[in-house]
């Protein structure tokens, strides 16, 4: 695994927010069979989700919870040195969305703006990204931003339709010398690219058919639409993020009493479930979002935390032990402290960026 | 009141959970991702209603090896003392 460590980066603040459509999952027992429906809902634990209006991007939500944040902590656009967004869902081919999101928010040319395209493992990744090119720099204070529409990226007849919602978040990170410390762990595995992807509309296969067809998993969809390998995904999450964990955990000697929660990418319960099992944390310190907002990709983790604490007033440091895996494959693990002051609960838009 | 043996409660939660009526022993020689049924979210609530009805707790590596009705006797046999022979 790649580890690293810092002990001067500080994340200083947390906002979230999802777009105001709800959607109950119980409204596709037409299309999916009632049976079908709440077998899925049993097993995942996703009760509802968020959809974005159509005009709403990513990048939209990634602003609103930006500016919330930085509205919340009374930081001036002009002292943030770093924007890094990540997402799967970016406004544009070219450029960057983090650079659309650095003009909206005033953010001056002093500052590195970019874009990384990862999904349910995007926060761990971030926070180790931001934190490097902070160490190694004049940033003071940085933007991690992660958010998602996987709403738009499936194919209405895929029932994982009711699973995936969309929603955005910004975390503040600054420099401080009493920051405490921060772990990260990462991994990668690019011989399991293909477990999760979408085939068509990159340069590879820039221009493919928009007809929908029944694939050898049963499900119709173009290959415009995601496509998730369940069995690949769920072996993967079982085998290597378990492994990652004892790895982790033994490297810096730590055990799991050592930490307040386990924030876990929402997959499903089943699985959050059996990961907190094998790492023996008890359930009731292991926050969910997926009931409320599905599984949102790369802003599964602070979602979680802004609905855990949001509401919290306590200036008591947690101490979270993350976990983000999928897309790549990649996964990853955090070690870092929060203050629940510092976490916004979360707030609801279907503002969208109309000269965009 | 009916007491079921191990075998008939492991086989009943086949049958509830992929909806299967057929009593000419396909059951038995089912594999994970042989039939629709079997996908990801079919093996979790597999393991889910197994772990209920023997009240057990499947540890991960476990639920990965479960890749056919024998393995999973055998599994549950070896590790978790169920047994199937009465």
């Amino acid at each position: 695994m790649i580890s690293s460590v810092f002990r001067n980066i500080k994340i200083a603040g947390i906002a979230s927010v999802a777009p105001v459509k709800e959607v109950d999952c119980e409204l596709y027992c037409t299309r999916f069979g009632e049976k079908n429906v709440k077998r899925i809902m049993k097993m995942t634990g996703v009760r509802k989700i968020h959809r974005a209006i159509d005009e709403q991007t990513s990048g939209d939500l990634a602003y609103e919870a930006a500016a919330r944040l930085l509205r919340q902590k009374n930081v001036k656009p002009d002292e943030i040195g770093a924007i890094v967004f990540l997402t799967t869902c970016h406004d544009y081919i070219v450029p960057s969305t983090a650079g659309v999101i650095q003009k909206r928010l005033g953010v001056t040319q002093d500052s590195l703006v970019f874009d990384i395209n990862l999904g349910c493992s995007a926060y761990v990744y971030g926070l180790e990204t931001i934190a490097a090119l902070m160490s190694g720099s004049n940033i003071k204070k940085a933007l991690l931003l992660t958010a998602e529409t996987n709403s738009k990226l499936l194919s209405p007849e895929d029932n994982s339709v009711m699973l995936f919602g969309d929603a955005g978040s910004a975390t503040l990170l600054e420099k401080k010398d009493d920051a405490g410390t921060m772990r990260v762990a990462l991994k990668s595995d690019g011989n399991r690219y293909d477990a999760i992807y979408v085939r068509g509309g990159g340069f590879r296969h820039r221009f493919v058919s928009e007809e929908r067809v029944v694939q050898s998993d049963g499900v119709c969809r173009s290959d415009y639409d995601l496509h998730m390998d369940g069995g690949e995904v769920f072996n993967f999450t079982m085998t290597d993020v378990v492994g990652l964990f004892s790895e982790f955990m033994d490297e810096n000697r730590l055990s799991i009493e050592d930490f307040d929660s386990l924030v876990l990418h929402q997959a499903s319960h089943f699985v959050l479930k059996h990961l907190a099992s094998s790492l023996k944390m008890p359930m009731d310190k292991v926050p969910l979002s997926l009931d409320e907002f599905g599984n949102t990709g790369a802003a599964t983790i602070p979602l979680t935390l802004c609905k855990a604490y949001g509401y919290d007033d306590s200036r008591i440091t947690k101490r979270i032990l993350a976990s983000g895996f999928g897309v790549g494959l990649s996964w990853g693990i955090a070690d870092f402290l929060v203050s629940p002051n510092d976490i916004m609960p979360i707030e609801y838009t279907d503002e969208y960026y109309k000269e965009g | 009141m009916v007491i079921m043996t191990n075998v008939e409660v492991y086989t009943d939660i086949f049958k509830r959970v992929f909806e299967i009526s057929d009593n000419t022993g396909k059951i038995e020689t089912l594999k994970y991702q042989e039939i629709p049924e079997w996908d990801s979210v079919g093996h979790m609530e597999l393991i889910s209603e197994i772990e209920d009805a023997f009240d057990i707790e499947f540890e991960t590596e476990d639920i990965i090896e479960f890749s056919s009705y024998q393995k999973g006797q055998e599994i549950l046999a070896a590790n978790y003392g169920i047994d199937f022979t009465a």
